[in-house]
């Protein structure tokens, strides 16, 4: 469960980023959150990586209040969730399998381990022929691909995708969302950040709309706009 | 921290001074410079406490006798000069004892015209129980009318104790300037590496690594490059100490029983190699800390 408890985030040069917003997600739902440039999705992201922290208000992640928690345990926080970017943000200088290993690596799993997992995360994304490449010899669905293995490889109970189908064609893109159901159908709570306004409409998931920092619309299935 | 991850530091932290070379040279070259100079001011400074230490514990005082006394008087006063209680021993240096032993020290060919010409003084030398009591004993023997001059190595120890105290003060200041550029440079080249590295950092943070899985590489890099710091010095200080002890050997003619001595490089180095690595490696490490503590604060 992901409870936003009034939360405000006012930043330094007083800009609002998200203003009074209230949300619950539980545990394995699908979400869109839409919204134009400046809306707050981003801030909204943001704030549930611990990478800000809100100027008013609460978040629960779990049974976490991570507006509460030391700078030492933001590490073993964030090992929970998936986190998944636009730019795929993928090590240029490692391969596809150094890439998804790197997840295991950082939370210091045994070589062991991370030999016997790597693969099989791999073959659930279709990179086996791949898993020698370095990023620059890939497609852009095939950098996504292995930037959402890197973040499934340790199982978190959440995924947020950062407009994950934002430098990718049409086609690419369903296969990439494509992915993300099937992640959800296993239980994992997905929250995506999306422009694209073809693939929430057909989609039909919750859709938590925003504009100025407030939610706007909040639906259970639902299309962009109203 | 676990094995798997240190192997992933070690490659990480030499890759990055692989990719900096021009950086790392720069930062090692430094270091050297810093060690270095530590070194030479470490020798330096080994030897002259040495040789105070030689001659504090060697001839505490020289006293020159009246040319004209018998071989009775001179027993008479070596007996009246034993029964102070502050003389530990006392030892008759003869006029040709003394122009042999000045011969010995290769001050002299062996001419036998410039032989004639020299006269030194006959002698007491005279060995103390302790030191402090220098000047009551130099009281005692300006009583004694017999005694012409006396001579004592303080102003030779003295001369010794302020050229350390001089060379101490240069090499601190010099020293503690050169740790200052060589910190700064190596946090330089940490810093190109932190710059390059500045969105892998961001994506480590992201996907759960902590601080010190961020850090340990950059201070794997810094400890590198100030190990390679210290040894190259330590070896280029090896062979020029013993070259140069050497040569001022060779120049001073210096025997087993001189009273400049040198310390051998390989008990001296027993003392300088822990201090220098310390300086060396504390120099990497303060240096990596301090700039990825900036950039993971920021």
């Amino acid at each position: 469960m992901i409870i936003l408890d009034n939360v405000t985030k006012i930043y330094e040069n007083s800009a609002v980023g998200i203003k009074n917003v209230n949300l619950k997600i539980k545990e394995g739902e699908f979400v869109f959150i839409v919204g134009n440039t400046g809306s707050g999705k981003s801030t909204m992201l943001r704030l549930l990586l611990k990478e800000i922290e809100p100027t008013n208000g609460t978040i629960v992640i779990g049974d976490k209040n991570i507006t509460r928690m030391s700078k030492e345990k933001i590490p073993y926080f964030r090992r929970q969730l998936g986190v998944v970017f636009q730019d795929f943000k993928l090590f240029e200088n490692k391969t596809v399998f150094e890439n998804v290993a790197f997840a295991m690596k950082v939370i210091e799993e045994p070589s062991k381990n991370i030999r016997r997992t790597v693969p099989n995360v791999l073959s659930t994304m279709g990179l086996e022929s791949k898993a020698r490449c370095y990023p620059k010899q890939l497609s852009g669905g095939e950098k996504q691909r292995t930037a959402i293995g890197r973040a499934i490889l340790n199982h978190p109970s959440i995924l947020l995708a950062d407009e994950p189908t934002g430098n990718l064609d049409p086609k690419t893109s369903w296969d990439i969302m494509k992915v993300l159901e099937e992640i959800n159908s296993n239980g994992t709570t997905i929250i995506v950040v999306t422009h694209n306004q073809e693939i929430v409409n057909s989609m039909q998931k919750r859709v938590i709309q925003l504009q100025d920092g407030r939610v706007i619309r909040d639906v259970v299935k639902g299309g962009y706009k109203e | 921290m676990k094995i798997a991850s240190f192997s992933h530091f070690i490659h990480e932290g030499f890759e990055s001074i692989f990719k900096n070379k021009s950086m790392a040279f720069a930062s090692i070259a430094t270091t050297t410079v810093c060690i270095f100079m530590l070194g030479m001011a470490f020798l330096i400074m080994e030897n002259i406490e040495y040789n105070v230490r030689n001659i504090e514990t060697g001839i505490n005082i020289t006293a020159f006798i009246d040319e004209n006394l018998t071989e009775e008087e001179i027993d008479t006063l070596k007996g009246t000069i034993l029964k102070s209680s502050q003389i530990e021993s006392i030892d008759y240096v003869s006029k040709e004892e003394a122009i042999k032993r000045f011969m010995g020290e290769g001050n002299l060919t062996s001419d036998p015209e410039l032989f004639n010409d020299i006269t030194l003084p006959a002698s007491f030398e005279i060995k103390l129980r302790n030191n402090k009591d220098e000047q009551d004993v130099i009281g005692i023997l300006q009583k004694i009318e017999q005694i012409d001059t006396i001579n004592t190595p303080r102003e030779a120890m003295q001369l010794l104790i302020s050229l350390k105290n001089f060379i101490q003060a240069t090499s601190a200041v010099i020293i503690s300037i050169l740790v200052i550029i060589g910190i700064i440079l190596i946090g330089n080249t940490i810093q190109l590496t932190v710059h390059i590295r500045k969105n892998e950092i961001k994506i480590m943070k992201y996907i759960g690594a902590t601080d010190w899985f961020v850090r340990w590489p950059f201070v794997i890099e810094g400890l590198f490059i100030g190990f390679l710091g210290t040894v190259i010095p330590l070896i280029m200080l090896f062979f020029t100490y013993n070259f140069f002890i050497n040569i001022f050997k060779r120049a001073l003619s210096m025997d087993e029983e001189s009273l400049i001595d040198f310390i051998p490089v390989l008990e001296i180095y027993q003392n300088l190699v822990p201090v220098a690595l310390i300086l060396g490696l504390g120099m990497g490490i303060v240096g990596s800390l301090i700039i990825i503590r900036k950039h993971l604060r920021a």
